[in-house]
């Protein structure tokens, strides 16, 4: 790989990061300066934004890759040898036939990529060319292409998206928190129920930092291992499912152990990209994020992988391997989505309760503050039951709150359930597929 | 009665979607069998071409050639699976037996038509090979899909019935190793 090549990478790669962070430091620099409704919105549009972007990469994941990566799309003049054998497979799989792509560069890997069978890329490195034979390289791209007649970019698109809600709404309670515990208070002596108010700001805060962290700390991690739990199984499943369409289960097996004795260790580009890879990729970032990547890793160990694929060499029915995985998928899936509906579904039922801090409606602190000394020149009595149960608090809340109970928690949940019942329809749709598929 | 009506609603689309899916899984089959077809055509076509070749060097070999014809011609006739199958099965044989005569004759294995057809067939054997298994696995998800309760009773509402799987027998299953 040359070194403009290289750079070209870093340069994009450093820009992305760069952006992102930018992003996530005005929202942060916004909920200081203009409180915490404002951060709050801003950490709101900076996740929205941020799932636009996840969105647009989903949908152009094809030719992001070949940027990211320097895969070069190759004719069938070009490589006539690849072709045919991507020809033999998309023949045994139904697939329409993707664009193929050569990537130079020494270490064996091969990766699939693409929204959809019609704009599915399939690429293998120059090292992979040399190394393997061709039944072993049959045994990958037959791996690769299961990727895709799985849908696999899909499912690991949305596994990303659900850790990333999870992750802004965790985020977006830690800034309110530190928003309202910061928040400078009024100048000037205050009542009583000035007092208290401000009080229950900052107890609201520290509630919502601790809710927040909790969320850090436990329900975001949680999710992204099941993630990684997820990539596993999918590859897993990639390997069966190539095996029954080459129906070659060694050669598959010894391409694995030729993958995995290779000393020459595929430095990605992007974290993002380890999915996608047979082999799992290295990460060039040193210490810290190689021991990050034997903590969570998107690749079953090598070992089990060529331990299963002998197993159906030596006669072990492929489909009831393949549906243990795909069960074990489907699972996992459920489970990540559940976690992620205990978070995402009481995110929107909090907004419901004028007393408690929503992700989009604010809560009674600053608000009825702001009014009461608006109306302060009124009568201590009025000043009093705007404390209890203030009415601009109150009209706002009608306003706002009781429609967001009412409209948007079940919009939300319904936009969760749908979903989720995607998510699943398409789980079982690839199910029956794959295990009916067994000879 | 709003949950009459959308426990009515959802009926409907689950019987839409069962529906659908029987009818997507038949013309999953369909084109697996026109694939083959494909693949077929493109066999038979090769064998033709391969029956001259063997021909200008290897004439007196009648009964072996004619055995190739005649298998061709019927595999070309085949209408049902089953029949295709067995007449397949009958040209693969045919055609063993003409490669391995074509080894007495060392001008034949020198002829670059002769070895590039050869490297074509090969190719073609395993395509043919692949399609045969990609049509199996439709007509098994097919007939899972219109047998298994409750999909059974929107096949009947179309007449489905379960289709043939296409069966070779174990030897062409692998695609002839053509070697010299």
């Amino acid at each position: 790989m040359d070194l403009l090549a290289s750079r070209a990478k870093w340069r994009t790669l450093a820009i992305l990061a760069l952006m992102y962070a930018i992003m996530l430091q005005l929202g942060y620099i916004v909920a200081l300066l203009g409180g915490y409704q404002v951060g709050i919105a801003a950490i709101a549009i900076v996740s929205v934004i941020a799932l636009m972007v996840d969105a647009y990469s989903y949908w152009q994941c094809d030719k992001i890759v070949i940027r990211i990566t320097g895969a070069r799309v190759v004719s069938a003049s070009e490589a006539p040898f690849l072709h045919n054998m991507i020809e033999e497979l998309c023949i045994a799989s139904g697939l329409p036939k993707p664009q193929i792509a050569i990537v130079d560069d020494p270490s064996l890997n091969a990766f699939a990529t693409g929204r959809d069978p019609q704009h599915a890329l399939v690429a293998v490195n120059t090292g992979l060319l040399e190394a393997l034979d061709d039944n072993e390289l049959r045994g990958v791209l037959a791996h690769e292409m299961s990727h895709i007649y799985n849908r696999d970019i899909f499912v690991s698109a949305v596994s990303a998206v659900c850790v990333r809600i999870v992750s802004a709404i965790a985020n977006g309670f830690i800034f309110a928190g530190i928003a309202a515990l910061t928040a400078p208070s009024a100048p000037g002596r205050k009542t009583k129920e000035e007092q208290d108010a401000e009080n229950g700001r900052r107890a609201m805060g520290l509630g919502l930092l601790l809710i927040g962290t909790f969320l850090a700390i436990t329900f975001v991690p949680a999710l992204a291992i099941l993630q990684f739990a997820i990539s596993r199984t999918r590859e897993s499943m990639a390997d069966l499912t190539g095996v029954k369409f080459t129906k070659d289960p060694e050669a598959l097996a010894s391409a694995l152990r030729k993958i995995t004795g290779s000393d020459i260790p595929t430095y990605t580009r992007a974290g993002g990209t380890a999915h996608m890879w047979i082999a799992k990729p290295q990460f060039t970032g040193g210490g810290l994020s190689n021991w990050m990547s034997s903590l969570t890793s998107s690749h079953p160990d090598p070992a089990t992988r060529i331990a299963t694929i002998d197993a159906v060499a030596r006669g072990q029915s492929v489909d009831l391997a393949l549906a243990k995985q795909t069960q074990s998928s489907a699972s996992i899936a459920f489970a990540g989505l559940l976690a992620a509906a205990l978070v995402i579904i009481p995110g929107y039922f909090v907004g419901t309760n004028p007393l408690q801090v929503g992700i989009v409606s604010d809560y009674y602190g600053t608000d009825g503050d702001y009014t009461d000394t608006g109306n302060s020149d009124g009568s201590s009595d009025g000043y009093y039951e705007e404390e209890v149960n203030p009415d601009a608090d109150g009209g706002f809340g009608d306003g706002t709150t009781t429609d967001n109970g009412d409209v948007n928690p079940e919009d939300a949940t319904g936009g969760l359930g749908d979903g989720s019942s995607d998510e699943s329809t398409d789980e079982t749709d690839a199910e029956p597929d794959a295990v009916g598929g067994l000879g | 009665m709003k949950i009459a009506i959308g426990v009515i609603a959802l009926l409907i689309i689950f019987s839409i979607i069962q529906y659908n899916a029987i009818v997507q899984a038949k013309v999953r089959v369909d084109s697996a069998w026109s694939q083959i077809d494909v693949q077929l055509q493109r066999r038979m076509d090769l064998i033709g071409n391969l029956v001259e070749t063997v021909k200008g060097y290897a004439n007196h070999e009648k009964s072996t050639l004619e055995a190739v014809i005649s298998a061709r011609a019927k595999a070309v006739s085949s209408s049902s699976p089953a029949e295709s199958a067995a007449n397949q099965n009958m040209l693969t044989q045919a055609l063993g037996k003409l490669l391995m005569i074509s080894e007495a004759y060392p001008e034949l294995k020198a002829n670059q038509n002769f070895l590039s057809l050869q490297d074509e067939l090969t190719s073609t054997e395993g395509r043919v090979a692949y399609s045969r298994n990609y049509y199996n696995e439709s007509v098994q998800i097919y007939n899972t899909r219109i047998s298994s309760f409750p999909s059974n009773i929107y096949a009947k509402m179309q007449n489905a019935t379960l289709k043939e799987f296409f069966i070779t027998d174990e030897a062409s299953r692998v695609a002839p190793k053509v070697q010299f």
